[in-house]
């Protein structure tokens, strides 16, 4: 992995890695080789795809500014409509459903970011300080595994688990904590819903990267700090956690950065009428109008200001990251 | 690195521009027809995909049904399909959404991917969309052409009310009612309606709740409530981002107009009666008779609860949860027709099952053998082809009971399988009878239908609703015509379209608001702002267009000269209209 490199504070190491680098050497003009070549056609289709994949939809961005709604082809919408100006922005900050869109969007995602982010790290640091390699994979074998299955057979799952009939349920009159059974899928238990389910889901997967991460700390700085009487308590917050600090960052500020996007798919499955306060976000919005109901327009304009507040996000992401850690991902 | 930028954004032009060009945009609806040869109208047009030796020519055929429940899962190897395939040649790829939402449709429009036929929900505003943006071949320029004997099959009532403003018609519709079988004054069964569970109705009966008053209902299923703690006293339909149906057949229970004494357009949302159904609806809530787990429950859970006879009172459309209503019935769990009356005591006044059809089917100007597909259609809604989807083969499983061809039964071996022989059971399920129901004229099927051979259970599910005929009328007018060459169709859609998302939230939070007045009056308040006004002079405008069309004056039963209310005061309907082993 590349170490997150900050402009003001380059550490010896850093300076003689750059020596070496070819990044170091890039002003140097130097002639095209056969093995040049080579690494050219190779990083192409990386670039050509995220060039039809990425930048070239982009062009599409044009539909917020026309009024293409009503249009069945989307191309037609982009070619035959009228300019539009501003019309479909002020058409979405003025609808009804702006603010409780919006709010569940960002409250949904700080939620998740609260306490979803910091679970797999937890859960990498104590899979890591486990002594029994067998159950350690074991371990991790189960809880990756849950990731592998779509939202759609692992949310039917779990809502035949919670339903009315379903074992929770049952569990719960059974030991009396309830008289009747809960229906899960009313507003008020939406977001935590969404923040358990995510969690079975993805803390295992989502550790993975720590994992990693921890098994690349170099094992004689625990000898060493276990030779100064230091507990597992010392180890982890003066080894673990600063070693992985820099990998902790970086996730981050992706994740501060995505805080306007909910797995559609998994608000989706969870979505019903009644918990639509709750449950209605930005993503789920887009698809009702946009795709179901072909107003091409006004939800790319939705699309367009969420794309614009990520990209802001991103920068503060970074911003405050580099000042407290001096670690940036730009 | 300038010039890098430059070269991208130059690539990135062009790129543009080469999508732009090779993108395939609709056109108009003109007559601008392949070239294929012209077929003569002097027989069957199917006759004439024979070659000379008297084979049919094999050919593909891809076929979108917007129905996730549509399914034909024997075809090509059941006796149907072999004979469909031995009569036109077609070699038909079906594919159905996974989901009910209009995502998969809206894709493949949005995108132009559309397949050879699309059969897609008559009333979807797409419908006309891909007709007047030119993405469908008008049938009529197709059957001049290559299907003229398609002309005399015609039925010329559904097919003028599917002509839209350029004179044509895009599209034939399924499991519509003809004048050409069914008479406009034939008494039919409603569409939705509710139905008890007949054994623990008599017992509320016995404590005195006959429940046909909103009090008496309420109070009915308390009581039931109360003897059977784990049932399920009033079940709704599924609540979706559509509406709820059972909301439809409430308003129709008290009698919420859809029109005013002088005919005009009236959106039923704002009249009193459906108030007052709003109302009902709120009390059965607080008072606990409507499951929390109603609200969020999806078709099949539903589906489970009837299966099991955990329901009491149900406001489902029988038809969708027949397989539900059958399981109970295996289990002797019996539902009858139910009766609940306004607080004026009004007689129910409730859509019969008679429409203008369900889904739409048309050919689109991607289908690669137009002249083929439209013979394949007109084969499908022959009179022939009614036979064949849904009695199979004459003289296999039916056979005509006279020269003249008045009608028709089973054939010794389809009710000797019908009567448990096992091989001419397992005979019967490799006929693949009621699988193709995508053309399928039920007024013609149901006029012929052989009744002998039937089992108790045929009798129970073709008669369940038929003791509510006589408070069943035809809702013809409120399948509105939209004029769609007015420049203000697509706002108006798109504004109904959200009103409408909206509603279906607001109905929930009314059902179950500590003030339903309130949240009703916000909900319509909200409508407002999304220019419900225009939408509902538009209406009004189609509502106008489409009784002219049907050539009524008014078309609320209420406001009809010749309603009278009917005299039967029974809670379940006149059992008088049941049919049995005979026809009437």
């Amino acid at each position: 992995m590349i170490p997150l490199l900050s402009k003001k504070k380059i550490n010896p190491y850093q300076a003689a890695l750059s020596e070496i680098s070819p990044l170091a050497a890039r002003h140097k003009k130097k002639k095209i080789t056969r093995s040049n070549i080579e690494l050219l056609v190779m990083v192409s289709l990386g670039i050509i795809f995220i060039a039809v994949f990425a930048y070239l939809p982009m062009f599409g961005l044009i539909l917020a500014f026309k009024s293409g709604d009503g249009y069945l082809n989307i191309m037609d919408a982009i070619f035959k409509s009228q300019w539009a100006g501003f019309d479909n922005f002020a058409a979405f900050f003025e609808d009804p459903d702006f603010k409780d869109v919006i709010l569940n969007t960002i409250g949904l995602n700080t939620l998740q970011l609260c306490i979803n982010f910091p679970l797999p790290i937890i859960f990498a640091i104590l899979l890591s300080e486990l002594p029994w390699k067998r159950i350690r994979k074991v371990i991790q074998v189960i809880t990756y595994f849950p990731y592998f299955l779509s939202w759609i057979i692992y949310g039917g799952i779990i809502l035949a688990l919670i339903n009315s009939d379903g074992i929770v349920n049952t569990i719960l009159i059974n030991l009396g904590i309830v008289d009747e059974a809960v229906n899960f899928g009313e507003a008020q238990y939406f977001w935590a819903t969404i923040i358990i389910t995510s969690l079975l889901k993805g803390m295992g997967w989502g550790s993975i990267i720590y994992v990693a991460a921890i098994a690349g700390i170099d094992p004689q700085l625990y000898e060493a700090a276990d030779m100064d009487g230091a507990t597992r308590w010392h180890r982890i917050i003066h080894i673990t956690v600063p070693s992985i600090a820099p990998t902790i960052v970086l996730f981050f500020i992706l994740s501060v950065s995505g805080i306007l996007n909910n797995g559609f798919d998994h608000i989706w499955t969870f979505q019903n009428q009644i918990n639509l306060a709750r449950s209605e976000v930005l993503d789920t919005f887009i698809y009702k109008y946009g795709v179901v109901n072909l107003q091409y327009s006004y939800t790319t304009a939705a699309g367009f200001f969420k794309s614009v507040v990520a990209i802001v996000l991103l920068g503060v992401g970074n911003f405050i990251a580099k000042k407290t850690t001096g670690n940036g991902v730009f | 690195m300038k010039n890098l930028v430059k070269r991208m954004l130059l690539m990135l032009v062009f790129s543009t521009s080469l999508i732009s060009c090779g993108s395939e945009t609709g056109g108009n609806g003109s007559a601008d027809l392949p070239d294929f040869p012209a077929t003569p109208g002097d027989k069957d047009s199917w006759e004439y995909l024979k070659d000379e030796t008297g084979k049919v020519e094999e050919w593909d055929l891809e076929w979108y049904v917007n129905d996730s429940t549509f399914a034909w899962n024997s075809y090509g190897s059941d006796r149907v399909s072999q004979v469909l395939k031995e009569k036109t040649g077609a070699n038909i790829k079906f594919t159905v959404p996974v989901t009910d939402d209009g995502q998969k449709l809206s894709t493949l429009i949005s995108g132009n991917k559309l397949p050879d036929i699309i059969s897609v929900q008559c009333w979807y505003s797409q419908c006309s969309q891909l007709a007047s943006q030119g993405y469908l071949y008008a049938l009529d320029d197709l059957i001049e052409k290559w299907a003229p004997s398609f002309k005399a099959k015609e039925q010329e009532d559904i097919w003028s009310y599917f002509t839209e403003g350029d004179g044509k018609c895009y599209g034939v519709p399924n499991f519509a009612y003809s004048t050409k079988y069914v008479n406009d004054t034939d008494k039919m069964e409603p569409n939705g309606c509710l139905m008890v569970r007949e054994d623990w109705y008599n017992e509320a009966l016995a404590e005195g709740y006959d429940m046909t008053s909103a009090t008496s209902f309420i109070n009915g299923c308390k009581f039931i409530q109360s003897k059977h703690t784990d049932c399920i006293p009033f079940q709704l339909d599924a609540f979706t981002n559509e509406g709820n149906e059972s909301i439809d057949w409430l308003s129709q229970y008290f009698c919420a107009p859809f029109e005013d004494k002088d005919g005009n357009y009236l959106d039923t949302r704002t009249t009193e009666r459906y108030q007052e159904m709003l109302e009902f609806l709120n009390n059965c809530h607080k008072q606990g008779i409507i499951k929390s787990a109603n609200y969020s429950d999806k078709a099949s859970a539903i589906r489970t609860n009837i299966s099991r006879g955990k329901c009491f009172v149900t406001a489902v459309t029988p038809q969708d949860y027949q397989t539900a209503y059958l399981n109970a019935y295996g289990s002797n769990i019996n539902y009858v027709p139910l009766i609940l009356r306004n607080k004026d005591n009004q007689a129910p006044i409730l859509q019969d099952i008679s429409g203008n059809g369900y889904l739409l089917t048309m050919i689109t100007k991607n289908c690669k053998n137009p002249h083929k597909a439209i013979k394949l259609l007109e084969y499908l809604y022959s009179e022939e082809g009614q036979r064949l989807v849904a009695f199979g083969v004459e003289g296999e499983s039916y056979q005509w009971d006279n020269p003249e061809h008045t009608s028709l039964s089973w054939t010794d071996r389809y009710v000797s399988g019908v009567n448990g022989n096992t091989e001419d059971q397992a005979w019967i399920n490799t006929l693949g009878l009621f699988s193709m129901t995508l053309q399928m004229n039920l007024a013609y099927i149901n006029k012929y239908k052989p009744l002998n051979g039937r089992k108790d259970t045929d009798i129970y599910i073709d008669n369940m609703k038929r003791p509510l005929t006589p408070y069943s009328y035809n809702f013809k007018p409120t399948f509105l015509k939209h004029d769609t060459s007015k420049p203000n169709y697509f706002q108006t859609i798109t504004n109904y379209n959200k009103i409408k998302t909206k509603w279906a939230e607001a109905l929930v939070e009314i059902i179950r608001s500590n003030n339903w007045k309130e949240t009703y009056d916000n909900a319509i308040n909200y409508a407002k702002r999304q220019k419900l006004d225009d939408v509902i002079s538009f209406y009004s405008e189609s509502y106008k267009n489409t009784k002219k069309l049907l050539n009524v004056e008014f078309g609320y039963p209420q406001n009809r000269p010749d309603y009278h209310e009917p005299t039967w005061k029974g809670p379940h309907g006149d059992f008088s209209y049941w049919r049995s082993k005979t026809h009437e």
